[in-house]
């Protein structure tokens, strides 16, 4: 038996932030998770607003108001009915990034702009807030820059050669010329000889040995190219500023890290720091459990159930936010054609907010995998309002009910890249109101 | 326009058929070119699901095709045994009426199965069926159990091709004939299409061979001749796991029967039949043929219907025109057609019907009628030179152990290049990163990835696909194709538009099959994918035109 003041369901960001917001106010707080969700998938970096509508924008604000005039539903949409959304953006994402930092976890960007990165797969990526690590490779810093695409041999899912081609290609494309791009791939001899993950790279980073002899090995690289700027597939785990510094000063060039698909130790380095954080901030976390039914009482939650293995126990609070995710993270499952919200069975909505229907779920998707207009699917969730409750025909379904994250309906992260901002923003909204729903009583 | 020299014989379709005419033809000494529109195995051959049986379903209409069956079954066996593979399949009787319906046919097939080499047909008991294979349903009465042989689809298609190649032949992907060539009731040659660089050529020869499968009526219209299939289309369901240990075939709710085996690391659940009357291009499978097979199987094993489902498979098949019975009763023999005798047009013979099972008994009376037309005398050995890595055994542990790495990745290597393992590992011993495995899901090593762009045509993803079952896993795609592409790009120095071009492809037939399908918990494989390549990798952002 849990008894606490305010209950998280789902521990990605939109949870963590949540819960850590609560807790400002002095309220005891509890976490549960059944496992890992996309927020640990996702590239370690924070999408505002990227694509607005299918198209892409280097102004987040301008993009943001754009679906503001377009799309009702979308959470930015709702919040902004409330509040300056620009700005609770602005404060979420601080937050976030302060928790981040408190950690050792650096953050750059602004919200009036967005940045193109590269990435592992030898592409791009738009986004707003990212790592300092990768600070010195933003596109258009990159500027008449000779860049050493650096691979490592064994490693799998890096090709060096590749990407410094197709590096070389995207930025032109962005007008911005890469005077030189060349590759070149390390092979060391603690390195895996082959099927070497980027997440065992990125351990080894950590120790003093691999990097020196690291740093050694890129020095002799650079001295016989001409180079200015150094890209690489991971700055390791714990210490990538450190890594970075160092191999600065020992080749007296620009050291940046890409971004990369999972598993991205970005991600996994930002999770911790902010699992860790919560946990200094007076958060209760409890990995392990999954929530798997409650009792209600007219509009009020009045305990929750928890699974772990085959016991099940309530657990009972003041408020609860449901921060459970999409598919990845499990809020959302699909059986026998019914789209279903796991924890509390809350109807589902579409992007657009209508209620789903039940049906072929083929029908929420498109011919083509990538069409720029998304999935439907992708956009089907809970509906809340500005205060993050959950609502059913209109109508808040239990007063005591937040939610957050990419459980809630009303925008495709995918198609718009703007996946953690929204978790962040909801999160951070969803935690306060939550708050005060206790401290009133 | 590129004119061609002429060459004896011009194959139309790159199938189970097609290559191994070519084969043949150039074993006996013909020189051949076999073009086909898409990718080895592109059509109904690489939908099919490679059991090679004497024949279950005819050996009571048709005993001598059941017997021509057999005896490929053990060809096969003897040629390709690296890729053959035996299941032990249970049949789980649901009905009083199916007992006296199967009974004739345990008597007959049973008959056959020594000479299949396979073992006897057992009868059991629902209480034994279900201790050999707890997964079936309390409901069944009776069950039978005996086994059948497997075949890879893709790979004996590309290694037929091969072998065709060693001898002479001219293999051609990716290229569609377009027009047949034709004067005065003679074919003379063909024009073709290379699809990856769209340019055109014409080619000559002597004797056409129309293997195009389903699409023969397609070809033969060209030159004026009506020619009429039943073509009918087929479904299969790819589950993630084996389901079963065994294969389980029962009744379906219409009384057909279907199936559900174990394939590869997964299992097949097929499979519909459903006659089509529009082009087969448009062939796909519909949400109703998947749940009509998981609503019959669910029946004989019940947790069919919550396995995790990674895509569907849909292929045509040229079946001979016999209407008026239902298509379990139409012939799965095969009718080679001269159309010389048939229409007065010379240098053209087709082939109607037939299965992947008699592909290389099709190939030999298509080159018997071939020589009897150039007037040459030779013949037919393709039952007697093993395809390429199947002329021994070799060992897993013996080669895990020389290029340290996991018997689980040998062994899957093996299981696709046999002998020619040792080769695709060559530049392995120097090189170990080549080691790596691109495809987590099927155990795919860079090494072998290298091996078949350099060697077996393998020119597209979709191709590299094929031969080496990459992308066909879980995941569908979503952590190799990125890596593969790279590695593509590298190999054919494709440019980098073109090479991101070619993962969008790939993704999109990857799409096809999973798009009515996709349910459950595939969903969260789905969302990564999605994001993956969207968010990350922003494949789905185009960017100069309006930057
Ligand atoms: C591959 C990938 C790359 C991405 N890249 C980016 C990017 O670069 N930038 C960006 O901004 N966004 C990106 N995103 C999107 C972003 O990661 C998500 O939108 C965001 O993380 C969602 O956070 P969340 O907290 O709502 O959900 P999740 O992180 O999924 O968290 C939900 C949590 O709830 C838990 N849970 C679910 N059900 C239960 C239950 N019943 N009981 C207990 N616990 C439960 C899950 O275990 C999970 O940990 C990416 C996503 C993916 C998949
Ligand atoms: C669902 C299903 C299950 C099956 N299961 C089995 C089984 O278990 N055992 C068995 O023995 N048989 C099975 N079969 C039957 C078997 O698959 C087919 O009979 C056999 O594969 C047909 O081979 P093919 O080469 O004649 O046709 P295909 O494989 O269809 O080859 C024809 C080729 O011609 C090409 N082509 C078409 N037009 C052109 C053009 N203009 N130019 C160039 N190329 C062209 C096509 O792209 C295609 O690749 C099954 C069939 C289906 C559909």
């Amino acid at each position: 038996m849990i008894e606490t003041e305010i209950l998280v369901i789902g521990g990605g960001v939109a949870g963590l932030l949540a819960a850590t917001k609560a807790t400002d106010e002095k309220l005891e707080v509890t976490v549960i998770d059944k496992g890992s969700g996309a927020s640990y998938q996702s590239s370690g970096v924070i999408d505002v607003m990227g694509c607005p509508l299918g198209e892409a924008t280097l102004k987040p604000i301008e993009g943001i108001a754009q679906v503001i005039e377009c799309s009702p539903s979308h959470p930015y949409s709702v919040i902004s009915s409330e509040r300056n959304v620009t700005n609770v953006i602005k404060d979420a994402i601080r937050y976030l990034t302060s928790m981040a930092s408190n950690r050792g976890v650096e953050f750059k960007g602004e919200i009036e702009r967005n940045v193109v990165l590269l990435n592992t797969i030898g592409s791009f990526k738009l986004t707003c807030f990212y790592q300092s690590t990768m600070d010195r490779g933003v596109l258009h810093k990159l500027e008449g820059a000779s860049l050493l695409v650096t691979g490592f041999k064994g490693l799998v899912g890096f090709n060096a050669r590749f990407c410094s081609s197709s590096f070389k290609h995207f930025a032109s494309k962005f007008n911005i010329e890469l005077r030189k791009t060349s590759s070149t791939e390390l092979s060391l001899p603690s390195l895996r000889e082959f099927n070497l993950t980027i997440i065992e790279l990125a351990r080894m980073m950590d120790e003093d040995d691999f990097r020196k002899d690291l740093a050694k090995k890129l020095e002799t690289e650079i001295a016989v190219n001409d180079v200015s700027h150094v890209a690489l597939p991971t700055l390791g785990l714990k210490k990538p500023y450190e890594n970075m510094r160092i191999f600065e000063e020992e080749t007296g060039t620009s050291v940046f890290e890409l971004v990369s698909p999972p598993p991205s130790v970005p991600a996994q380095r930002l999770m911790e720091a902010l699992e860790e954080e919560a946990i200094e901030r007076g958060v209760r976390i409890f990995r392990g459990y999954k929530a798997v039914g409650f009792e209600g009482e007219g509009r009020s939650i009045k305990s929750v159930t928890l699974a772990s293995g085959e016991k099940r126990f309530p657990a009972k609070a003041k408020a609860y936010i449901l921060a459970t995710g999409k598919f990845i993270g499990g809020g959302i499952v699909e059986e026998r054609d019914k789209v279903k919200e796991t924890v509390f069975n809350l109807p589902l909505y579409d992007e657009k907010g209508e209620p789903l229907k039940r049906q072929n779920i083929s029908r929420l998707l498109a011919k083509s995998p990538f069409p720029r207009e998304g999935h439907p699917l992708m956009g089907c969730g809970v509906k809340v309002n500005a205060q993050m409750k959950p609502v059913v025909n209109d109508e808040v379904a239990y007063d005591n009910l937040f939610a957050a994250g990419s459980i809630i309906s009303g925008y495709n992260y995918v198609r718009e890249k703007s996946g953690m901002g929204v978790a962040a923003v909801t999160g951070y909204i969803a935690g306060m109101n939550a708050a005060t729903h206790v401290e009133g009583g | 326009m590129v004119v061609m020299e002429d060459y004896d014989v011009i194959v139309i379709g790159g199938g189970s058929t097609g290559t191994s005419v070519a084969r043949d033809c150039a074993m006996r000494g013909f020189r051949t070119i076999l073009f086909e529109r898409g990718d080895l195995a592109s059509g109904a051959t690489g939908a099919c699901a490679g059991m090679i049986s004497g024949g279950t379903k005819y050996v009571l209409q048709e005993p001598e095709f059941s017997e021509m069956c057999t005896r490929e079954v053990v060809t096969l066996s003897r040629i390709a045994g690296h890729i053959v593979f035996r299941t032990p399949i249970i049949t789980a009787i649901l009905t009083e009426e199916e007992i006296k319906l199967r009974a004739s046919f345990v008597e007959k097939y049973g008959a056959l199965t020594e000479k299949r080499q396979a073992s006897p047909i057992l009868i059991l008991s629902p209480q034994e069926a279900r201790s050999l294979e707890p997964k079936l349903s309390n409901n069944i009465i009776l069950a039978a159990y005996f086994d059948e042989m497997f075949i890879d689809p893709f790979r004996l298609t590309v290694l037929t091709a091969l072998s065709a190649k060693q001898h002479g032949a001219e293999i051609r992907t990716y290229t569609e004939v377009v027009d047949v060539l034709h004067r005065d009731g003679e074919v003379y040659g063909v024009r073709v299409k290379d699809r990856l660089t769209g340019r055109d050529e014409e080619i000559r020869g002597r004797i056409v061979v129309n293997a195009a499968g389903a699409w023969v009526p397609e070809i033969s219209r060209i030159v004026g001749i009506k020619q009429t299939l039943r073509l009918n289309k087929g479904a299969h369901v790819v589950f993630d796991r084996r389901i079963t240990r065994f294969g389980i075939i029962c009744r379906a709710l219409d009384g057909r029967t279907v199936y559900l085996f174990p394939h590869e690391t997964g299992s097949i659940l097929g499979t519909t039949a459903i006659d089509i009357f529009t082009s087969p291009d448009e062939a796909e499978a519909t949400y109703d043929e998947i749940e009509y097979l998981i609503s019959s199987m669910e029946m004989a094993v019940p947790s069919v219907r919550d396995a995790r489902i990674v895509r569907v498979m849909c292929g045509v098949r040229p079946l001979i025109a016999q209407w008026w019975v239902p298509e379990g009763d139409v012939t799965r023999n095969f009718r080679v057609i001269d159309h010389e005798e048939r229409d007065g047009v010379r240098g053209l013979v087709s082939v109607e019907g037939g299965k992947l099972v008699v592909c290389r008994a099709m190939a030999e009376k298509i080159t018997d009628l071939v020589c009897e037309k150039l007037g040459r005398e030779a013949e037919c050995r393709t039952h007697l030179e093993p395809l390429p890595g199947a002329d021994g055994k070799v060992n897993v542990e013996e080669i895990a152990s020389r290029y340290h790495f996991s018997p689980h990745t040998a062994g899957r290597l093996i299981s696709r290049q046999g002998t020619l393992s040792s080769i695709v590992l060559s530049e392995a011993s120097n090189e170990r990163s080549l080691l790596s495995s691109v495809c987590l899901c099927e155990a795919v090593t860079e090494a072998e990835l290298r091996h078949v762009i350099r060697n077996e045509w393998g020119v597209t993803l979709d191709a590299l696909r094929r031969r080496t079952r990459m992308g066909m896993g879980p995941c569908q795609g979503f952590s190799c194709g990125f890596k593969a592409m790279a590695i593509l790009a590298e190999e054919r120095g494709m440019g980098v538009e073109e090479a991101f071009r070619e993962l969008e492809r790939f993704l999109a037939e990857r799409w096809r099959g999973h798009i009515v399908v996709l349910r459950g918990s595939q969903l969260s494989e789905y969302e990564m994918t999605q994001a993956a390549y969207a968010c990350v990798g922003s494949i789905d952002m185009k960017v100069g035109e309006e930057e």
